[in-house]
């Protein structure tokens, strides 16, 4: 019968894999069946069944079956999947830097630090698929790849080539088709009066065919970054809140800047026009799409949500969260829309979002919010948090090991 | 209305709105293939029932958010798959064979949250898989992630 031999092929076809399966005979169940169950597990449920079987064993390290995972791990429906990476420094004589991983109604707890040197100076970038990209600024070199949920990290090598700047951002991306992760290391010029432009230079490093970095130049753009590393990711691209080259006000972001993974290129369109006068901005990753936050500080401040409208490519107005009081600086926001902020003590302050108490406000969604819990990560200074939404994967980079 | 036959030779009529959620049986349909009685000769007449139940009250999912008659799909889609292993586990193969998406989604994530704190040997048991690891090799999978080996206290119980 036809539709049953269709349901056999699905999930197999590599010659590897029927392999698997004539060792298997053990299971009356088809493998897709199994793949299917096991992908909606915890990692930590997963890495325990690897010793049910050897097909169990292999399973979870295949790249379809990683990606699936992490699909539905990263899905906003999953609440238990949820981590949260906070960096921050230690405060005292010796300023290095502090990894605290928080999972929601469990106590936050500090984890050994992957970063191999012991310099004041730390960066992270990510995560995509469970990785996450540590690194020193300005130069973004002692790159190190890291996989909290699996504890797992690897140095990175850098390029040989000059590097034709003072300053470096990095990003991560995930190609899809060749299942692999990319890091890319932008070189930023700053703008000086009267110069020129001049086009973006980068390059990028492929992990599973280590060819080693490619140094590539953009093809259309002029801009300028000023962050060490991204500022979001969304849908395993990196985007930078970046200046137009020849108009640099510093704090005034005008562009959006993308690297689209297919194109191994730039894209970048302009930033909503947000009025005049002193305003903070952060871009997140706000339920499952790509959010501009802006707010003014005043006691009571309310965050504007901008999105982009996929099939206009138009900036819209998403909604209005707040107002949000007691808080000092915002650090960014869950991919379930909850606002991460730290206060003057540097307790974190975790405010959640309202949504049944919605009000319509002249044509506005506004939602209320309030503090959900609060945080302090012992020993650390004020002012130094770093908060990452980091889903739980099951991506290895070969040659990672145990930290 | 479209017939189906389970292995156990009994005969169920559904309407065709219901029954196109099947992909397989959606197929059939449009190549022709379906004039007569619908033979599924994987699934039984007490698993075909529940299906039936799926497909019938589902009819209408798309509507649904419409209507609001969202919350109402939930506690049935709760309700449903609140059944035992053994059933369970008939559903899954059928909605695996008929091919229908949404049906696959909510039985496997019913399989995932019962297995979710099992121990090993409850898993296999479970899914009667026998254990062709040796002991070295088990022990190599605890000493590469023993952190995921500690914790929370493991059920030990399969159903």
């Amino acid at each position: 019968m036809a539709p049953k031999g269709k349901g056999k092929k699905k999930g197999k076809g590599s010659s590897t894999k029927t392999e698997n399966r004539a060792q298997e005979p053990n299971c009356i169940f088809k493998p897709e069946i199994i793949s299917n169950i096991l992908s909606r597990l915890p990692l930590k449920t997963l890495l325990q069944f690897r010793s049910v079987c050897k097909q169990w064993q292999k399973l979870i390290y295949k790249p379809d079956f990683v990606a699936t995972h992490y699909s539905h791990s990263s899905s906003l429906q999953r609440t238990d999947s949820s981590m949260v990476i906070i960096q921050s420094r230690h405060d005292g004589g010796f300023n290095h830097n502090v990894l605290v991983k928080y999972k929601p109604l469990l106590p936050p707890v500090q984890v050994k630090n992957p970063y191999p040197i012991i310099s004041p100076k730390m960066s992270i970038a990510g995560p995509v698929n469970g990785i996450l990209c540590i690194f020193q600024p300005p130069l973004g070199d002692a790159l190190t790849l890291w996989n909290p949920a699996m504890n797992k990290s690897k140095m990175v090598m850098l390029s040989k080539t000059a590097n034709p700047s003072q300053k470096v951002s990095v990003g991560l991306g995930f190609d899809s088709q060749k299942k692999d992760l990319l890091i890319l290391r932008i070189f930023c010029v700053p703008p000086f009066p009267g110069c020129t432009k001049t086009k973006v230079e980068f390059e990028i490093c492929e992990m599973k065919y280590p060819i080693g970095w490619l140094t590539l130049k953009s093809r259309t753009n002029y801009f300028y970054i000023d962050k060490p590393s991204c500022d979001a990711i969304f849908k395993a691209e990196p985007y930078w809140l970046a200046y137009d080259y020849e108009e640099y006000i510093p704090g005034k972001y005008q562009r959006l800047v993308h690297f689209e993974v297919s194109k191994m290129d730039f894209e970048w369109w302009i930033l909503p026009f947000i009025g005049v006068g002193d305003y903070y901005a952060n871009l997140v990753n706000f339920e499952d799409s790509l959010g501009f936050m802006v707010w003014k500080k005043t006691d009571n401040s309310y965050i504007d949500v901008w999105e982009v409208d996929d099939k206009k490519f138009q900036w819209r107005k998403k909604c209005k969260l707040g107002p949000l009081s007691g808080f000092c600086r915002i650090l960014g926001c869950l991919r379930n829309g909850d606002v991460v902020a730290e206060n003057e003590d540097g307790v974190l302050l975790f405010y959640t979002v309202n949504k049944s108490e919605l009000v319509v406000q002249n044509d506005e969604n506004l939602y209320p919010c309030s503090v959900k819990k609060t945080l302090t990560v012992e020993n650390s200074e004020k002012g130094s948090h770093v908060v990452f939404d980091c889903p739980e994967g099951l991506l290895l980079i070969e040659g990672m090991l145990t930290v | 209305m479209v017939k189906l036959k389970s292995n156990d030779d009994k005969e169920f009529e559904v309407e065709e709105a219901a029954v196109i959620q099947s992909e397989m049986i959606k197929n059939m349909i449009e190549d022709g293939c379906a004039t007569s009685v619908i033979p599924l000769p994987n699934i039984d007449s007490k698993t075909l029932i529940k299906v039936i139940e799926y497909l019938n009250k589902h009819i209408n999912m798309g509507k649904a958010a419409e209507t609001g008659e969202e919350d109402d799909l939930k506690e049935f889609d709760e309700q449903f798959v609140n059944m035992g292993w053994e059933e369970l586990f008939d559903v899954i193969m059928a909605a695996n064979y008929l091919n229908i998406h949404e049906l696959m989604e909510l039985c496997c994530q019913s399989a995932a949250d019962r297995l979710k704190n099992k121990s090993v040997r409850a898993v296999r048991e479970m899914l009667k898989i026998t254990n062709d690891l040796t002991e070295e090799e088990e022990q190599e999978i605890i000493n590469d992630a023993p952190w995921a080996f500690e914790g929370p206290e493991i059920d030990d119980t399969v159903n």
